[in-house]
């Protein structure tokens, strides 16, 4: 900073001319007399074909004072442009399991990605120059370089990197299927009691005996999360409860599509209890749209009509405390379930009864007791053992790991076999 | 009827939940652009559908007024914020006030003898003008002016934005100055705030702000509740709940040596509880959910779960 602000602007305007004019240059074949760096390009794998990958040996040169510069241009002999420049201990094919994985030897190769060059509009081949300076600043020196290389970028139809992301999905949803087929044959299935939900007559039960209505709330998300359509489906089996007890349900909604459904699923519930005149749409209403507004808005709710029971079902945010909290100074018995972990300590505290986690997607087909939805939870439960058995066959292949002399590949393999990209 | 309310929306749901699926592994332009193109869609229908959530919301404080229920005034207030609100950021906008910082260099022989400095800055009605240091530059000690061409020059300073009385390019003007070196100075361009803007910031910022500070209260009489030791687990609760306060304010390391020869005996149990057996339990509750996600996808996808079609059980 002290030897620009020093530097005469005339002076800085000609160095800086002479700069950009060198970066516009076109490729400079390299220099015969320097080591030669052995670069391959290629078209990235598993990718949306905007990048070409570079790859080279380790050079014997590489030490923290030297650096790479990677250069691009749209042709062999067009204008460059710098696009990467790292230091020559960094960027290995090592560091990208993801393309190269964890369980093969793997040569010291630098690994660079960069993005092609665009012709019309679409990637097009890209040239790249690979550089190796030692030194700092204006004292660098160019001491290995590549010949020019190129390649053409292609669009992948399957990202690769995903398949072991794929092989457990497959595994899981197969497992789903088999015991959701089994329970067609043999309904008789055991589930364990879950309070919570027990619990939803007790309260529906206690808001009739009360006079007093039901509120119940979807959560902080619209319906395009799969939490938000897990409580909507309890709400159906809530609603058919209200409407078989004659009580009152409110349903203040956050967002209008999830208000929507909600009507419709609470009117086709009373319709279901054989009660379809005592539907009132206007007690499923958008009630605000933001967080705290909704917040106070339903505060409100809860306080000037004083609701016998409140759900809280569905992801919910920096609110369910708050909710929760002037809930129980009403009274209210309170059943909430939540996949959001941060909140569930605050609803195990203020509220009567908690779903925890995976309880508020297993609720609809407890509830329901259909033998299909009954079997999709015990094909939960064969993932969970999967998944419990990798954890314990994992932890002793790598306490056995650390006592051998070298890291097992095939431990490698299956230690690494659960990780996403 | 019955295609239009169960099989259609069953086999909509089947097809977009495979394609989105399959869509996750395949990197493809295509393949992103059915992805983009969904998520455009999902935005199109909630911002249509918000016209609903309108009509809702006006439709039911309109009712609590008839009807004169309990806190029917608070609907006054909502009903009336809710039209200004409308018809105010219809009019002015809500968006926030732009800025623009730039950096005028006046050369050296402008510096010394004054005249003006053409600059690439644009004024627009509406915006305030003023001086700011550039960096590492102080501002010169003379004034400097401003005048956009067929404009009045106004005096600029760092303290008091002014604004011009035209549009176009700014033009320094420039007293002479005996220093001889070239001055640099910042330009600070501010748009005038709109009332919907102001009415946003000022009202619904900061209520929001209030309610959710509230969380501080509510989460010390939540406390209070939840740590009386009743039952054994209430215990177990209250005494990880003590070591984890102690932990993390900071007297922790002078109570820590009543304990323990070392200063962070609290720091440290603090930090195991949350690196071991909170970790432990949150993954667990993590791979319960997922598990539980791709069941319910399954259910759904396939027509099995239909409650939420509003067909009950």
């Amino acid at each position: 900073m002290r030897v620009a602000s020093m530097m005469n602007p005339r002076a800085a305007v000609v160095m800086f001319s002479i700069l950009a004019l060198a970066a516009l240059a076109p490729l400079p074949a390299a220099t015969p007399a320097l080591p030669l760096i052995d670069v391959d390009a290629y078209d990235l794998p598993g990718d949306r074909g905007d990048a070409i990958a570079l790859s080279w040996p380790a050079q014997e040169r590489d030490q923290e004072q030297a650096q790479y510069v990677v250069s691009i241009a749209a042709s062999a002999d067009g204008p460059t442009t710098e696009v990467l420049r790292f230091n020559a201990t960094s960027r290995f094919e090592s560091d990208e399991p993801k393309y190269f994985g964890f369980g093969t030897p793997i040569e010291a190769r630098h690994f660079v990605i960069v993005e092609a060059v665009e012709k019309d509009g679409e990637p097009a081949e890209t040239f790249c120059k690979v550089v190796l300076y030692e030194g700092e600043g204006p004292e660098a020196v160019e001491v290995a370089a590549s010949p020019i290389v190129s390649a053409v970028p292609e669009p992948n139809w399957f990202a690769a990197h995903k398949t072991n992301n794929l092989i457990l999905a497959l595994l899981t949803s197969g497992f789903i299927l088999f015991f959701i087929q089994r329970a067609t044959k043999n309904p008789d299935i055991f589930i364990r009691k879950l309070a919570g939900l027990e619990a939803i007559d007790e309260a529906v039960g206690r808001a009739t005996e009360m006079g007093k209505p039901i509120l119940y709330l979807t959560g902080y998300h619209d319906i395009d999360r799969v939490s938000t359509m897990a409580s909507v489906n309890i709400l159906a089996h809530v609603a058919r409860k209200v409407a078989e007890f004659d009580s009152r349900l409110v349903v203040p909604n956050k967002w209008s599509i999830t208000m929507t459904v909600c009507q419709e699923v609470v009117k086709e519930a009373y319709t279901n209890a054989g009660r379809p005149d005592a539907y009132n749409p206007n007690e499923i209403y958008f009630i605000a749209g933001e967080q705290f507004s909704y917040t106070a808005a339903v505060d409100g709710v809860m306080v000037r009509e004083k609701p016998a029971a409140n759900f809280f079902l569905g992801t919910f945010a920096a609110e369910a405390l708050i909710l929760a909290e002037t809930g129980a100074s009403t009274g209210a018995i309170q059943i909430s379930g939540t996949d959001s972990t941060f909140q569930i300590p605050f609803f195990v505290v203020a509220c009567d009864y908690c779903l925890i986690g995976e309880e508020l997607y297993a609720a609809s087909a407890y509830l329901s007791r259909e033998p299909k939805l009954l079997g999709s939870l015990k094909g939960q439960d064969a993932g969970k053992f999967l998944v419990m058995a990798a954890l314990l066959i994992g932890t002793v292949l790598v306490t056995i790991n650390q006592l051998l002399p070298a890291e097992s590949l095939t431990l490698m393999w299956i230690k690494h076999f659960f990780t996403a990209f | 009827v019955t295609f239009w309310k169960r099989q259609l929306p069953g086999i909509l749901v089947f097809v977009v939940g495979i394609l989105l699926v399959v869509q996750y592994y395949i990197p493809h332009p295509w393949s992103s652009e059915v992805l983009g193109e969904s998520n455009r869609w999902v935005r199109i229908i909630q911002n249509a559908a918000l016209l609903l959530g309108v009509a809702s919301l006006v439709g039911n404080h309109y009712r609590k007024i008839a009807r004169k229920q309990a806190g029917f005034g608070y609907s006054y207030i909502a009903l009336f914020f809710f039209l200004a609100m409308v018809v105010f950021g219809f009019a002015t906008g809500i968006s926030a006030p732009r800025e623009i910082r730039e950096t005028v260099t006046i050369p050296a022989g402008i510096a010394t003898g004054g005249g003006e400095v053409p600059t690439d800055v644009d004024v627009e009605s509406g915006f305030a003008l003023s001086l700011m240091p550039a960096l590492g530059k102080p501002l010169p000690n003379v004034t400097l002016r401003g005048k956009v061409d067929g404009g009045q020059t106004v005096a600029l300073s760092d303290d008091t934005p002014v604004q011009l009385d035209a549009t176009g390019k700014l033009i320094l003007v420039v007293p002479p100055n005996t220093s001889g070196e070239p001055v640099t100075v910042g330009l600070f361009l501010k748009e005038d705030q709109s009332i919907g803007y102001w009415m946003f910031d000022t009202f619904k910022v900061s209520m929001e702000a209030s309610m959710y500070s509230l969380l501080a209260f509510f989460i010390s009489s939540a406390a209070f509740r939840a740590f009386r030791a009743r039952s054994i687990d209430a215990t177990i609760m209250l005494i990880a709940a003590i070591i984890m306060m102690i932990g993390r304010v900071s007297f922790g390391e002078m109570i820590s040596r009543i304990f323990s020869k070392s200063w962070l005996f609290f720091p440290k149990a603090c930090e195991w509880m949350l690196n071991v057996p909170v970790t432990a339990a949150k993954r667990a509750i993590f791979i319960g959910i997922a598990l539980s996600v791709i069941a319910l996808s399954i259910r759904i996808i396939f027509g099995l779960e239909r409650s939420y079609l509003g067909r009950g059980e």
